[in-house]
């Protein structure tokens, strides 16, 4: 049976996935000295912190959620999924990605690491996206995947104009 | 298709080196599915080449997709590197199963970036039926991992 404690914790993976993605744009702003590329950083962490508000707020309606039989995954087996997926296995949740960044790494460096978090972002929220019904925030999880894929449009942008 | 053609290849190679048993039936099921994508693809290339369909519009996606699919191709998609070269020489059971889920990984992403350059009514629910069945190999990888570091 689906428990609400393991719904939390979902939701509860995403909020330290964005923050933790906002934490490293803004370490990796905080360095940068071409003035154009220090701003698209901060709007990114900008974007982290509502990602993380908007699955702070999921994880309130499901602590109201009274009908198990909503959600998507009787057999529990998604989130499952999502629990092996965010427990090291997939990518590790407990890791700082900010750690990554030191006074020698380069924009190129900066710009692939962020591309490889992003992408294990987009792959986690469609695992979520299969868990959530629509009135608990599945459409609103469907946007922020859209909105992670135009981080990848962004950085990948980026990666082109690079020369180191 | 290419990308699922090769993933096939990858699937059906990996399943021969992998030493334990339940592990490798269901990189053979993983196998089977990639083929039935390849001809979903297959009939919604054929429908695309009959379709009047011209893109002249630029989408923010388009710098996502070539991005993601030049990584496809650097990955298992490459058609000048087969399974084995992914692979390497080794049978470790978690190696083998870490490289299939980068590689669903990377498959996922290309296909959620190539979505909105498919005209809606070409696509249908096609592209995201076969999303929701690769997360569902990441899923099934993700879980013999877990069986085996679990012991």
């Amino acid at each position: 049976m689906y428990t609400l404690f393991n719904a939390q914790e979902v939701f509860e993976i995403a909020v330290q996935v964005e923050r933790n993605g906002a934490r490293f744009y803004r370490k990796a702003a905080e360095n940068m000295a071409d003035e154009d590329t220090r701003r698209e950083l901060l709007e990114l962490a900008e974007q982290e912190d509502q990602h993380e508000q908007t699955f702070a707020e999921m994880k309130q309606a499901v602590a109201g959620e009274q009908d198990e039989s909503a959600w998507n995954d009787p057999g529990n087996e998604a989130v499952q999924y999502l629990q092996n997926f965010a427990s090291g296995r997939v990518f590790d949740i407990t890791k700082d990605s900010s750690d990554f960044l030191t006074p020698d790494t380069t924009l190129r460096e900066i710009i692939e690491y962020a591309l490889e978090r992003e992408r294990d972002s987009v792959v986690f929220y469609l695992g979520v996206k299969e868990v959530v019904p629509d009135h608990l925030g599945g459409i609103q999880v469907d946007g922020i995947i859209k909105q992670e894929m135009g981080h990848i449009a962004l950085l990948s942008k980026r990666l082109e104009q690079v020369s180191d | 298709m290419r990308i699922e053609r090769n993933g096939r290849a990858f699937y059906e190679s990996a399943a021969k080196r992998m030493p334990r048993q339940d592990s490798a039936a269901v990189l053979l099921d993983l196998a089977k599915m990639e083929a039935e994508h390849e001809e979903v693809f297959a009939a919604m290339q054929k429908a695309l080449e009959s379709h009047a369909y011209q893109k002249t519009s630029y989408t923010p996606h388009d710098e996502a997709y070539e991005f993601l699919r030049a990584t496809a191709d650097k990955s298992v998609f490459d058609p000048q590197r087969g399974p084995g070269d992914v692979l390497g020489s080794g049978s470790d059971p978690a190696a083998i199963l870490n490289v299939a889920i980068e590689l669903e990984k990377d498959t996922v992403a290309f296909y959620e970036a190539i979505k909105p350059l498919i005209p809606e009514e070409l696509r249908g629910e096609k592209i995201e039926a076969i999303i929701a069945q690769e997360v569902g190999h990441i899923m099934a990888l993700t879980e013999q991992l877990a069986q085996i570091e679990t012991g």
